[in-house]
């Protein structure tokens, strides 16, 4: 195809360029190569039915993306001032910005860049071992750009109070960048952190994130992981996060989707291990002409393991969706428990979500189900509230907001709870006569 | 206040009334009473606005002035209230929170001030007692997990909010146990006043011993076939429908 040799020339030939040499040299050639014979995916790949990522492969993104303009980035709001915090600027650690002043010893919250260098061991033995370049033209092509991104890691049974906080900035003047983190994040034994990767921007531009995280939870380790994805409304965006989780660990995950022009969620869990624990919640909220797409794997290897995955979404305007999701149960994963849910809410004519669950199991004792759902707001229901004087847009809101409730009273994070009533409230208080 | 004249009423092309004729005067309490299927909660729906419901002939005056223009919320601005058979559950959304937003759309159309939420839950507790509500219930998202009694005295402490000119009752004692119908029918009787009318939808006589109507009508087949004192009420309870359809 015309486009995918443009676009996969303009990634090779900066590839050229960098000759980066470091103990990954070996890595980026090779996920070079992948990239160069996967290309970009197109709506006949399965695992791309509902997501067309043309607009992506066609545009010429620049690939050495500006330095922070600290003027325009004035406009943002930087994080919590409560939590430790690194922040990247179009994928490169800005220090200015970044706060981790007292951390707990061995603690290490840093630029990938660095620990490539300073903890060459821990990253040497993880990189690239979590999320498999050779089946994703996205992670290969992030692959094969690893410069920065974040890096924590959290020594054996250490519990990290204040959340960490990885933020990813995209800016420039005229818009037109990729920026690509790869971000590893360690969590010894026994340890227990929370983590906040989030997607922002001060301005509407058009630009490419195409980031990847990688997350291995030792024995006994707990992590709550937030994704909070608010990329501007013409931005596209690819994150794809690779959790190995090790026995008895627990894994807990909310994804907010609220920005980009399209969006690309993936999530694959390897509970590797015996007794492992992980529950998945997901939100997306979109309207206009905005595409949102989340793509889950479960990989129950071992016995006793238990999933839940929850995902709800709301499509106004000519917005649309698609969730798939797939829990495969191995023979010998004995005991498992596994639950998946996707709820829909459309609340024009125009919108329009596809959802796939997929169950695959080959243990006999188990216990599986999935559900899902897409529907309207229901119209006994807007005239219950009409009934009590409340007026159509009223009515509307607050079902709305009744819908996605059931997942945001769960959201434990405060301000990230806060943060989502306000948005759902927002919507309310912008209706009139409320 | 109410006056219905020859309203027929279609649903999905199906007449279900068939030429209704009542009146009902502030102060009273009037029952309507009918098998099931005889349209009377069409006729609560209707009166209260709801879309499914096509008039295709007749009139309804309330307080004069012709009441089927008015959208759903109008009517409840302009003081109708109904009570469902089948309240419908609010997730995330606490019953202080709902009523207050209710109310302050009703007095903001009256040209009242907005109540804040100090003041209305001072309010709101006051109302709690007139269906000897639990407080805790004003935190609780509106009718989730709550028992079929509790969704009827809820409903009735939403009344007691809104302080309607007419109350529409749909079979508001069904699915009550005899204690829930005492506390329900009380608190009905506790709104009762003589610039409020009062309209039961009902499919048993029972309710009618706790609350006693000024008039009993009989609805069967999309009309009202007999009219009469709240005798009419213990004679059909005895004789059953088959009496009067005749």
């Amino acid at each position: 195809m015309m486009v995918q040799a443009v676009e996969k020339t303009n990634y090779l030939a900066e590839f050229q360029k960098r000759k980066s040499r470091d103990a990954f040299s070996a890595l980026r050639q090779a996920a070079m190569a992948a990239f160069g014979e996967l290309g970009f995916p197109t709506r006949d790949h399965e695992d791309w039915k509902y997501t067309n990522v043309e607009p992506i492969a066609a545009s010429l993104f620049q690939l050495n993306a500006p330095a922070a303009d600290p003027i325009a980035l004035q406009k943002l709001e930087i994080g919590n001032p409560q939590w430790h915090r690194l922040v990247f600027v179009n994928g490169v650690l800005s220090k200015e910005l970044s706060s981790t002043e007292n951390l707990p010893a061995g603690v290490k919250v840093e630029s990938l860049a660095g620990a490539i260098q300073s903890d060459s061991i821990i990253v040497e033995e993880y990189l690239s071992k979590i999320a498999d370049y050779r089946v994703d033209a996205f992670t290969a092509l992030n692959t094969a750009f690893i410069h920065d991104g974040a890096f924590v890691f959290i020594p054996k049974n250490v519990i990290l109070a204040k959340p960490v906080h990885l933020m990813f900035v995209s800016h420039s003047w005229e818009g037109g960048i990729v920026s690509q983190p790869r971000n590893l994040l360690v969590a010894g034994e026994g340890s227990s952190a929370t983590i906040v990767e989030s997607y922002v921007t001060p301005e509407d531009h058009a630009y490419f994130t195409n980031s990847v995280t990688e997350i291995v939870l030792g024995k006994n380790a707990q992590m709550d992981y937030y994704k909070d994805q608010k990329e501007s409304v013409n931005a596209f965006h690819v994150g794809s996060c690779a959790v190995r989780q090790e026995k008895a660990s627990r894994f807990y995950s909310t994804s907010i989707s609220l920005g980009a022009k399209l969006s690309r969620s993936n999530l694959v869990i390897d509970l590797q291990d015996e007794g492992v624990e992980c529950d998945l919640k997901g939100i997306y909220f979109v309207t206009g002409t905005q595409h949102v797409d989340h793509h889950l794997f479960v990989d129950h290897k071992k016995p006793r393991g238990t999933s839940r995955q929850l995902y709800k979404g709301i499509l106004d305007g000519h917005a649309t969706g698609a969730f798939s999701g797939k829990i495969l149960i191995h023979k010998d994963a004995q005991k498992t428990d596994a639950e998946q849910i996707n709820k829909n809410l459309l609340l024009s004519a125009s919108a329009k979500v596809d959802t796939k669950p997929q169950l695959e199991i080959f243990a006999d004792d188990v216990k599986a189900t999935h559900g899902a759902a897409i529907g309207q707001l229901d119209e006994d229901e807007i005239f219950y509230l009409k009934s009590r004087g409340m007026g159509e847009e009223t009515a509307r809101a607050l079902l709305t907001f009744g819908f996605a409730s059931e997942l945001v009273e769960k959201v434990k994070l405060d301000p990230i709870r806060w943060e989502l009533d306000r948005i759902f409230w927002t919507r309310l208080q912008e209706v009139p006569g409320t | 206040m109410l006056e219905i004249r020859n309203l027929h009423v279609s649903v999905n092309d199906v007449e279900i009334l068939k030429g209704i004729n009542l009146k009902i005067k502030a102060g009273e309490i009037h029952a309507i009473m009918g098998p099931n299927g005889s349209g009377k909660s069409t006729l609560t729906k209707v009166l209260a606005g709801h879309p499914a419901f096509v008039v295709t002939k007749g009139e309804v005056l309330y307080e004069g002035k012709n009441l089927l223009p008015l959208a759903p919320e109008d009517r409840a601005r302009e003081g109708i209230f109904l009570a469902f058979q089948y309240p419908v559950e609010i997730p995330g959304v606490n019953n202080a929170y709902f009523l207050r937003a209710a109310l302050n759309e009703i007095r903001a159309h009256k040209g009242l001030e907005e109540f804040d939420a100090v003041d209305f839950l001072e309010f709101l507790k006051e109302k709690l007692k007139v269906v000897d509500m639990d407080p805790s219930f004003i935190n609780r998202p509106v009718n989730v997990g709550f028992s079929g009694g509790e969704k009827k005295r809820n409903e009735i402490l939403q009344m007691a909010v809104l302080e309607p000119k007419l109350a529409i009752l749909d079979e508001t004692d069904s699915g009550l146990d005899i204690d829930a119908l005492r506390v329900v029918s009380e608190g009905v009787n506790k709104l009762k006043r003589p610039d409020r009318a009062i309209l039961l939808v009902t499919h048993y006589q029972r309710l009618l011993n706790y609350i006693i109507p000024d008039h009993v009508h009989v609805l069967v087949g999309g009309k009202i076939v007999r009219s009469g004192l709240k005798d009419l009420a213990f004679q059909l309870e005895e004789k059953g429908y088959d009496w009067v359809r005749g």
